[in-house]
């Protein structure tokens, strides 16, 4: 009868307990949820005065809008960008300082710092590296004969978005990186040299392997983070443009949201992002449960 | 792992390990911390120095006086000081209620209300963030700290961690307690609480610094400088259309990130215990 016991006298001490946190939960989760629910099937007419049923007209006018298509085709390209350059970056700076014994915590020092600051100072940051007209990075592509501009050029401005968020990220995923390769046994590695394995070898068919869990857990955490974290970065650098060329979702929800004072249209805009969220956290939980290996 | 094994494997490849590799290490390292090490230059000289690196450049610290003077950072400061020490308070309180809740009391329902909780766990305000303005701004919490940092306060991840902390809690200390007279919240006090404090310290550290980082979300809901945060305020201050000089817009970054990065450097063991235990951010 050990697990039957009611512990605690007063049948309404949990429930008082849990109170505060579905108080919160109710305003700040359930509450909104349940409006872009119910807004995004609704249309208002020219003057917001009365509102009427239309089913799921929202979603098939946005998914025939050119600009919010256009914004999920920015966001997929930027959160892969983001996601890949972020952890091959990590994974390879992971793989050195692996090797390294007496200056490995000085290292990991000065790699972990810019996870300490925030994507929107990052974005200053590399915002002032890359400036057309006084920043490093331009004066020396200049110089190979490149005039970078991200004010104009989308590509270009692709590219910052992606390097600024990533470059935040990497030291995360340079932490989990190399405590999953510091907890792969030694002894694998060595029979493989035995055998006559080359490093590149040995790398690719047992590290990289064993490493999979980590890598899919990333994965997810890194996609997250692009979709959702991004924000300061891109409004410090680009703020959606040139052209709407780095416009992602979450920016585009703000910047109609609170910049067009289109309150009203960005419902649907919003499920849509919380279907995004849903997905994302259903695929995360599968992989903690039952790590992937091989 | 165990410590042993790792300091004899990293010792075995330390053997073969050539400098040149330590080399290339470092100086990956030293791209990689560019961007901190230019804002510190453009912050410490003149701002004719700015592209022109000259060993002897004279040092200053105008740019810091001037930043400081042209926008009111120590406001900014203070504002970000109560809102994180809020949030994480309130978190403590929130979290460790309901945690104990989920972790040792019989509740009808109990499944579902974790459920809730754990779909919550990514959908953070960014996602809803219009229709939460529109709560803010009725309930009155529009430009408020408060306003800022409730939405965080039920925090999923922090009901989680703490949960799982309590349940690996032996019932026996529990009935020890309750045998010497312990009601509900002195146990809670004096057996929960203490022996979960490596938890307490992880979450706290993840929330500080998500915290002091977090920018859409008071961006949207702040419109003064009595409640902007650092990170808004930093953001306001060197939006290009303003036209601030960049070696003052250098010390600014500087020093809104300052407090947060000698923080890492002084809990950097507990910073990165933190991130690996606690697996999402």
């Amino acid at each position: 009868m050990q697990t039957k016991r009611m512990t605690f006298p007063g049948r309404w001490l949990p429930y008082a307990l849990l109170g505060p946190q579905v108080i919160v939960t109710l305003i700040f989760f359930i509450w909104p949820a349940g409006q872009a629910l119910y807004q995004s099937l609704l249309r208002e007419d020219a003057f917001g005065l009365s509102s009427n049923f239309v089913g799921l007209a929202n979603f098939t006018r946005l998914f025939s809008d050119g600009s919010y298509l256009n914004s999920l085709s920015v966001t997929a390209v930027f959160a892969i960008g983001t996601t890949l350059l972020s952890m091959s970056a990590a994974l390879l700076l992971a793989v050195t300082v692996n090797r390294m014994l007496r200056s490995r915590n000085a290292y990991t020092t000065l790699l972990v710092w810019p996870y300490a600051i925030a994507p929107a100072i990052a974005g200053v940051l590399w915002w002032f590296i890359f400036n057309p007209a006084i920043g490093i990075v331009p004066y020396a592509l200049e110089m190979v004969g490149y005039r970078w501009n991200h004010r104009t050029s989308g590509g270009d401005a692709m590219l910052l978005v992606v390097i600024a968020a990533a470059w935040k990220q990497i030291a995360y995923n340079f932490l989990f990186f190399l405590a999953g390769l510091q907890s792969i046994p030694q002894s694998l590695i060595e029979a493989a040299a035995i055998d006559g394995a080359s490093p590149t070898k040995r790398f690719w068919t047992i590290v990289f392997p064993l490493l999979t869990p980590t890598t899919f857990f990333l994965m997810v955490v890194n996609i997250v983070y692009a979709m959702f974290d991004t924000f300061g970065v891109i409004h410090a650098t680009t703020q959606g443009g040139p052209a709407q060329a780095t416009n992602t979702l979450v920016y585009k929800v703000y910047a109609d949201g609170f910049v067009g004072l289109n309150l009203g249209a960005s419902a649907a805009q919003s499920v849509i992002l919380m279907v995004i969220v849903v997905v994302l956290t259903f695929v995360q939980f599968r992989f903690i449960e039952r790590r992937v290996n091989y | 792992m165990s410590q042993t094994t790792l300091n004899a494997s990293a010792r075995r490849t330390a053997l073969r390990l050539p400098g040149l590799e330590t080399t290339a290490a470092w100086l990956l390292a030293i791209i990689w911390i560019f961007p901190l090490l230019y804002a510190l230059w453009a912050a410490f000289h003149p701002p004719e120095f700015m592209v022109r690196f000259e060993l002897l450049a004279p040092l200053t610290l105008d740019n810091f006086a001037n930043a400081w003077e042209q926008a009111p950072f120590a406001r900014y400061y203070l504002n970000t000081f109560l809102l994180v020490t809020g949030v994480v308070l309130a978190q403590f309180v929130v979290c460790t209620l309901a945690g104990f809740a989920f972790a040792r009391f019989p509740i009808p329902g109990k499944d579902i209300l974790f459920m809730l909780v754990l779909i919550q766990l990514f959908v953070f305000p960014e996602v809803l963030i219009v229709e939460n303005y529109q709560i803010a701004s009725s309930l009155g919490l529009v430009n408020t700290i408060t306003g800022i940092g409730l939405p965080y306060v039920a925090s999923a991840f922090g009901i989680f961690l703490l949960r799982q902390t309590f349940k690996t809690i032996p019932r026996e200390l529990e009935d020890a307690a309750r045998i010497e007279g312990c009601g509900w919240m002195a146990i809670l006090m004096k057996v929960y609480v203490p022996l979960a404090r490596p938890t307490y310290l992880a979450y706290g550290l993840v929330s500080i610094s998500h915290h002091w980082n977090n920018f859409l979300w008071p961006l949207v809901v702040t419109n003064s400088v009595e409640s902007r945060p650092l990170t808004v305020g930093l953001g306001v201050f060197s939006a290009p259309e303003t036209g601030v000089n960049w070696a003052t817009v250098s010390a600014a970054t500087l020093l809104s990130i300052a407090p947060l990065l000698i923080a890492f450097l002084l809990f950097q063991r507990q910073f990165v215990q933190s991130f690996l235990r606690s697996g999402i951010r």
